[in-house]
C-alpha cells in the first residue's frame, strides 16, 4: 500500500511541475479570447475577433516575417556548420577535443546579455548599422552549437564501412557527403535544422540589443507589451506557438525513431 | 626555400582544410572578434558622442568602485544562486521520478509537457507570468472568488516574481539534465549494494547521488548562466526593481556610455569564466568517481 502511494505521490509531484511550467502558456492562450482589450481576470466575455487583429497588424506582420526569414537562414547555416564540425569531431584528430568544443559552444555558454552587448559593441566599432544581416550573423555564433550538440551522436554513429567503400569506388569527398553521408544522419540533420530554427526564431536578447531598428517577433512583443498591448500579441503568439508544437513533434518524431532504428540494429 | 614556403601555405589553405574549419573560423571572426570588440569599446572613451580608441581604464575603475555597480553585481550574484539552487531542488526530484519512478509512456508525456514552453515566445511566457501573477490576475482573481483577501500584497514587481519567471525556465532544464545522468545507471547495482547489506539510504547516496552528480553538476551552471544572463523576466516580473547588472547596462546604453556598458559586459565575462571553470573542474572530479564506481 505504501508503494503505492509513493508511486501515486511522485506522479502527482511531476504533473505539478509540469502544470508549472505550462501555467504561463495556458494564461496567454486563455487571455488570446477574452474581448476586453486590457488583460483582466476573471473573464467576462469572449471572442476569437483578436486572432483576425493579429493577421492584419502590419508590425506584428513585419516581426513575424522578419523572424521567419532570419530563422531559416540562421537554421540552414548552423546546420551546415555544425555538419563540418561533427565530421571534425567525429572523424579528425583534433588535437584536443574539448578545446575544439569550447572553441565552438563558448557563445551558447556564456550569459546571453553578455553575447548581446558584444555583438553591439563589435557592429558599432565596424560601423554596421543594426539590421537583419547582424542578427542573422550573431544567431548563427548562438545556435550552432545546439546543431552540433544534436548532430554529434548521428554523425558518430556512422557506418565507416559503407563511407571507405564509397571513396575505394572512386567517390570524391563532395560526393561522399553528399550521397553517403547525408543520407544517412538526415534525421539529425532535420532535428538541428528545426532546433536551431526554433532557438533563433525565439531568441530575444541579442535580438533586442543588435537589431537596431530591425524588429523581430519577440522584439515586437516585448516593446508593445508595455503601452500598446491588444490582446492580438496573444493571439499572434498562440498562432506561432501551435506551429512550433508542430515543429517540435517532428524532431521528437525524428530522433524517437533514430533511436528505435538503433535499438534495432544494436539488438 | 620559396618553394617550400609557398608548398606549406598552399597545404595550409587547401580546400578541404578551409571547408573543416569554417565552424571555427565563423566563430573566431564574429564571436571572438565580438569578444574583442568589446574589450576595445570598455577601454575606450567617450568624447563628444563619440567613441575615441585609447587605452583608459577609467570605465573599468568606474565599474569596480562604484557603489551603484557593484550592488548591481551583488544582486545578480544572489539572485543566480537562489534561481540556480531552487532549479536543482526542484528539479532533482522530477529527473529522479523521470528515471526510476514513471512509466515509458508517462514520461514521453512528462518530457513533452516540459519540453513543449521552450517553442513558444520567451517573452510571451515571461508576460503569462504576469497575467497570473498581476492585480486583477489569475492567483488573485481566483483567491477573491474563493473568498480569500489578499488585500494589498503585491505579487508582481518582487524578486520572488522574477524567480517563478526564471524557474519555469530553469527547473525543465534541470530535471532533463539530471534524468539524463540518471539514465546512465545500471539498475544492477542498487540490487548489488542492497545485496552487499546496504541500507536504502545508502544507496541512494553512493549510487544514485554519483550517478545524478554530473547532471546536477552542469545543471547548476547553466541555471547560474541563464539567470545572469536573463533580462526578460527581471524586467517584465521583476519591473526592475533590483538593480542587476541587465539594468545597469541597459541604464549606461541609454546615455551611450558605451565603455561603462562594455565593462560590465567584461565584468560578467569574468564571473561566467570562474563559473565555467569551477564547473569543469567539479565535472572532471565528479566523472572519474563515476567512472570508478563502474569499474568496480
Amino acid at each position: 500500500m505504501a508503494k503505492r502511494t509513493v508511486s501515486f505521490l511522485w506522479k502527482l509531484y511531476a504533473i505539478l511541475l509540469c502544470g508549472f511550467v505550462v501555467a504561463p502558456l495556458g494564461a496567454v492562450a486563455v487571455i488570446a479570447f477574452q474581448s476586453r482589450r486590457i488583460a483582466a481576470f476573471p473573464i467576462e466575455s469572449w471572442t476569437v475577433s483578436w486572432f483576425r487583429e493579429a493577421l492584419v497588424d502590419r508590425q506584428l506582420a513585419n516581426g513575424v516575417f522578419t523572424s521567419l526569414r532570419i530563422a531559416l537562414l540562421v537554421a540552414t547555416l548552423s546546420t551546415c556548420l555544425a555538419i563540418v564540425s561533427a565530421h571534425v569531431l567525429c572523424r579528425t584528430r583534433v588535437r584536443s577535443q574539448l578545446m575544439y568544443f569550447l572553441g565552438v559552444a563558448l557563445p551558447s555558454l556564456i550569459p546571453v546579455i553578455l553575447t548581446g552587448i558584444a555583438f553591439l559593441m563589435y557592429f558599432q566599432l565596424l560601423g554596421v548599422r543594426g539590421s537583419g544581416w547582424s542578427i542573422v550573423v550573431a544567431h548563427t555564433c548562438y545556435c550552432s552549437p545546439l546543431a552540433l550538440a544534436v548532430l554529434y551522436r548521428p554523425y558518430l554513429s556512422l557506418d565507416r564501412d559503407i563511407e571507405d567503400a564509397a571513396k575505394n569506388l572512386g567517390a570524391s569527398p563532395l560526393q561522399t557527403v553528399l550521397r553517403v553521408i547525408l543520407p544517412q544522419i538526415f534525421r539529425g540533420v532535420v532535428a538541428a535544422f528545426v532546433l536551431a530554427f526554433l532557438l533563433s526564431w525565439d531568441e530575444f536578447v541579442i535580438a533586442w540589443f543588435v537589431g537596431g531598428f530591425t524588429n523581430t517577433f519577440p522584439t515586437v512583443l516585448y516593446g508593445a507589451l508595455g503601452t500598446s498591448y491588444t490582446p492580438s500579441l496573444p493571439a499572434m503568439t498562440v498562432m506561432t506557438a501551435s506551429l512550433s508544437i508542430v515543429l517540435i513533434g517532428t524532431v521528437v518524431f525524428c530522433l524517437d525513431r533514430r533511436a528505435a532504428v538503433q535499438g534495432e540494429m544494436d539488438g | 626555400m620559396r618553394f617550400v614556403v609557398h608548398h606549406r601555405l598552399a597545404k595550409l589553405l587547401r580546400p578541404s582544410r578551409l571547408v573543416l574549419s569554417s565552424h571555427v573560423l565563423w566563430q573566431a571572426v564574429f564571436f571572438f572578434g565580438a569578444l574583442a570588440a568589446l574589450v576595445l569599446v570598455a577601454l575606450s572613451k567617450v568624447e563628444d558622442y563619440r567613441l575615441t580608441p585609447s587605452l583608459s581604464f577609467d570605465a573599468l575603475a568606474t565599474i569596480v568602485s562604484t557603489g551603484r555597480y557593484v550592488s548591481a553585481l551583488q544582486n545578480s550574484l544572489s539572485l543566480a544562486l537562489s534561481a540556480s539552487i531552487l532549479a536543482m531542488v526542484l528539479g532533482c526530484p522530477l529527473g529522479y521520478a523521470l528515471a526510476f519512478e514513471l512509466s515509458p509512456r508517462a514520461r514521453r508525456w512528462v518530457l513533452l509537457f516540459l519540453v513543449w514552453p521552450f517553442c513558444s515566445n520567451y517573452v510571451l511566457r515571461m508576460y503569462g507570468w504576469q497575467l497570473w501573477l498581476a492585480e486583477n490576475g489569475v492567483l488573485k482573481s481566483l483567491a477573491s472568488s474563493v473568498g480569500i483577501n489578499v488585500g494589498d500584497i503585491s505579487l508582481l514587481n518582487t524578486r520572488g516574481a522574477s524567480l517563478v519567471g526564471l524557474l519555469s525556465v530553469l527547473v525543465p532544464l534541470s530535471s532533463v539534465l539530471v534524468f539524463l545522468s540518471l539514465k546512465r545507471m545500471n539498475p544492477v547495482l542498487i540490487q548489488a549494494a542492497r545485496n552487499l547489506g546496504a541500507s536504502a539510504f545508502q544507496t541512494l547516496l553512493r549510487i544514485h547521488f554519483a550517478y545524478a552528480l554530473p547532471g546536477l553538476v552542469i545543471a547548476f551552471l547553466l541555471s547560474f548562466l541563464l539567470t545572469l544572463g536573463d533580462f526578460a523576466a527581471t524586467s517584465i516580473l521583476g519591473g526592475n526593481q533590483e538593480y542587476l547588472i541587465a539594468t545597469a547596462i541597459q541604464d549606461r546604453l541609454k546615455v551611450n556610455a558605451l565603455p561603462e556598458a562594455a565593462a560590465m559586459g567584461i565584468e560578467m565575462l569574468c564571473v561566467a569564466a570562474v563559473v565555467l571553470t569551477i564547473g569543469f573542474l567539479v565535472l572532471v572530479r565528479t566523472r572519474t568517481e563515476g567512472h570508478a564506481l563502474q569499474r568496480e
